[in-house]
């Protein structure tokens, strides 16, 4: 290949892209193919790296439960059902969910229920003593076990402790 | 007419290039590449990136602080769009040079002046988003633009914000025309543009009068890959060392930042509307932000009719460069004197505080030792405080300057009811919270202070004495 040194003076243009010979053309052919692939291999890589870390971010990351104080005992009577709040921390929010204390009928022991249905997922409701779910049909006891529909799991159970007269759930 | 021009040669041989080239690479496929860029990294923003007015801001620092690999992808599509904007802007200078906008490229010269504003579009839209101060300072500018527009003002404003207000409306319809309407219509004009250049090729060297052509893919592919990587390796360190700002939240009924520039490349229309002189001109918001911009697009695309003169060697193209050159030249100049501008308000700001560490602040109580022990404790306070950036979130002792996603700190209260530091914390919570958020409470938003580096016990100390025992800020930054 011929070039023009690049201190020649106008016009300021060289001779290029004419082979010399037919080797010479492949050659440099291959290196430009090889280029051509470590460009696409680099742009990929800058861009791509990053975009599948942050996609990967929220999948990774999460899922972290801890104790939130769900009211005192003396505000949930002996068999009496009532909702909690917990604060779910989600992208740049923190949203609020809801799920159900019980209390047992005799002592101090409460379950905390996630009020989501273990069939399909959607919010149940409490009502004349079960847990019924306005999707497929589904009741749970107030025990959150399945007693009618679809639903074959019990409702998700989470772990709960006094803390003197305070109930704490770890949702 | 050469057989290359006509596209004689094309129809013979497929796609062609002239065999002489000059020695740089082709602008116009390195802002192709870059614009690409930018394009796949904004599809993935927009996963995380909501365009209300509350969590516009919120979530773009959420992506930028705590998402992995969030502020790469920020810096990445910023720098990207910068890039594609200087890019394609030396691709038209060099184009206007070697008179490449002339018969029987006129056609492509326009659709690529058509590409050109789509591109400043992409980065103006872009910049509006962030739901910062300085953002809503642009949106305000907006606004005041398309009302001033004659006659259709008032319909002009409400359909560039989607209402009466800059809301969450304004910030939706602009993240559409942003994400959905811009990158269709780049998309048009690149086929439209692909379909002139298919039999034209790469623009001749201007002193080129030859006929020679060779296969396209045998054009200076090498020259433009090399150069490709190049512009990569830019794009990565820009992003690695300029990360993109974002101020503190837009507070539509708060004071507002104290300085708010646009992004440079509309620095020169914003000297414009700076200078008194050119204020009196009847309706100068519009003429100076509207017309005067418009024009000069006009002429931009205009060009090839402007000037038929079929000859492309600079040296006899006399009136044609002076024009450019005079257009040219004011807009540097107007930029340059926008940018001296700007960090004057950071030189403010160092002075009054390496004045507080000597001791004679423009405050009435310099004098006594006691006096000049305070301001020195406000001056290092202050530093600290910059350095980590708590404005970004706090309003900090009545500044007029301050984010709110966290609690205000006034150390000194005031009479609407807003309570002492010394009343809302103790100081062992102060130095627990302070000294290691995160260990703290592992949700807070303070892992954002992290990245200005160790919060060390000196300076844990210097925050605690002047929170819970310091003086009164002099006023002085105003004046």
């Amino acid at each position: 290949m011929t070039q023009g040194t690049p201190s020649s003076p106008a016009p300021k243009h060289r001779t290029g892209n004419q082979p010399d010979t037919q080797v010479d053309t492949m050659n440099r052919r291959g290196f430009t193919k090889r280029l051509a692939k470590m460009f696409g291999a680099v742009f990929g890589a800058i861009f791509g790296l990053p975009a599948v870390a942050t996609l990967a971010d929220p999948v990774l990351g999460g899922g972290a439960s801890k104790w939130v104080d769900a009211g005192t005992l003396a505000e949930l009577a002996p068999g009496a059902v009532k909702r909690f709040k917990y604060p779910v921390q989600a992208g740049w929010e923190t949203r609020e969910e809801a799920g159900f204390l019980m209390r047992a009928e005799t002592g101090d022991e409460v379950v905390a229920f996630s009020a989501r249905c273990t069939h399909a997922g959607c919010k149940v409701r409490f009502k004349d003593d079960e847990f019924h779910c306005p999707c497929h049909g589904g009741v749970f006891s107030r025990n959150g076990d399945p007693i009618a529909g679809p639903p074959t799991v019990p409702l998700v159970r989470f772990e709960t402790r006094l803390d003197q007269d305070h109930i704490k759930v770890k949702a | 007419m050469s057989a290359y021009e006509d596209g004689a040669a094309c129809r013979r041989h497929g796609l062609v290039a002239p065999a002489r080239v000059d020695r740089w690479p082709n602008f116009g496929l390195l802002a192709l590449m870059v614009a690409a860029g930018g394009l796949l990294s904004g599809v993935f923003l927009s996963f995380h990136y909501a365009p209300t007015m509350e969590a516009a801001r919120t979530s773009v620092l959420h992506l930028q602080e705590r998402v992995t690999g969030g502020a790469w992808l920020r810096g990445l599509h910023h720098w990207a769009g910068n890039f594609a904007i200087v890019l394609a802007a030396l691709h038209g200078l060099r184009l206007f040079w070697h008179g490449g906008f002339k018969k029987p490229r006129r056609a492509l010269w326009v659709i690529g002046c058509l590409i050109f504003l789509v591109i400043v579009g992409f980065a103006y839209t872009g910049y509006l988003l962030t739901g910062d101060e300085r953002a809503y300072a642009g949106l305000g500018i907006m606004q005041a633009v398309a009302g001033s527009t004659p006659v259709v003002g008032e319909a002009a404003a409400r359909a560039a914000l989607g209402g009466d207000a800059i809301s969450s409306a304004t910030l939706t319809r602009l993240y559409a025309v942003h994400t959905m309407v811009l990158p269709i219509i780049l998309v048009l004009l690149l086929g439209l543009f692909a379909y002139f250049w298919r039999c034209l090729g790469p623009a001749r060297h201007h002193a080129d009068t030859t006929d020679e052509v060779v296969p396209l893919t045998d054009y200076a592919l090498r020259r433009d890959l090399i150069a490709g990587l190049a512009i990569l390796a830019a794009l990565v360190f820009f992003a690695w060392k300029f990360p993109p700002a974002i101020g503190p939240q837009a507070d539509p009924i708060g004071p507002g930042a104290p300085d708010a520039q646009p992004e440079w490349f509309l620095l020169w229309v914003n000297e414009l509307l700076h200078m008194d002189s050119l204020a009196s001109i009847p309706n100068a918001t519009f003429v100076l932000a509207g017309l005067v911009p418009g024009l000069l697009v006009a002429l931009g695309i205009g060009l090839p009719l402007l000037f038929r003169n079929p000859e492309r060697a600079p040296g006899k193209r006399k009136p044609e460069l002076i024009l450019a050159a005079v257009i040219l030249l004011g807009i540097g100049i107007l930029g340059a004197r926008a940018a001296a501008r700007a960090p004057a308000t950071d030189a403010e700001t160092t002075t009054e505080t390496s004045g507080g560490e000597t001791g004679n602040g423009p405050g009435d109580n310099s004098g006594s030792g006691a006096d000049s022990d305070a301001e020195t404790l406000n001056a290092a306070a202050s530093t600290i405080l910059r350095k980590f950036k708590c404005a970004s979130c706090h309003v900090i002792d009545n500044a007029e300057d301050g984010g709110d996603s966290g609690p205000m700190l006034w150390r000194f209260g005031n009479k609407d009811g807003i309570p002492k530091f010394g009343d809302l914390y103790t100081r062992a919570y102060f130095r627990a919270k302070v000294g290691d958020p995160e260990k703290f409470w592992p949700d807070t938003g303070m892992v954002y202070a992290k990245r200005a580096g160790p919060m060390t016990p000196e300076k844990l100390a210097t925050l605690e004495r002047w929170f819970f025992d310091g003086a009164p800020t002099p006023k002085s930054g105003d004046d």
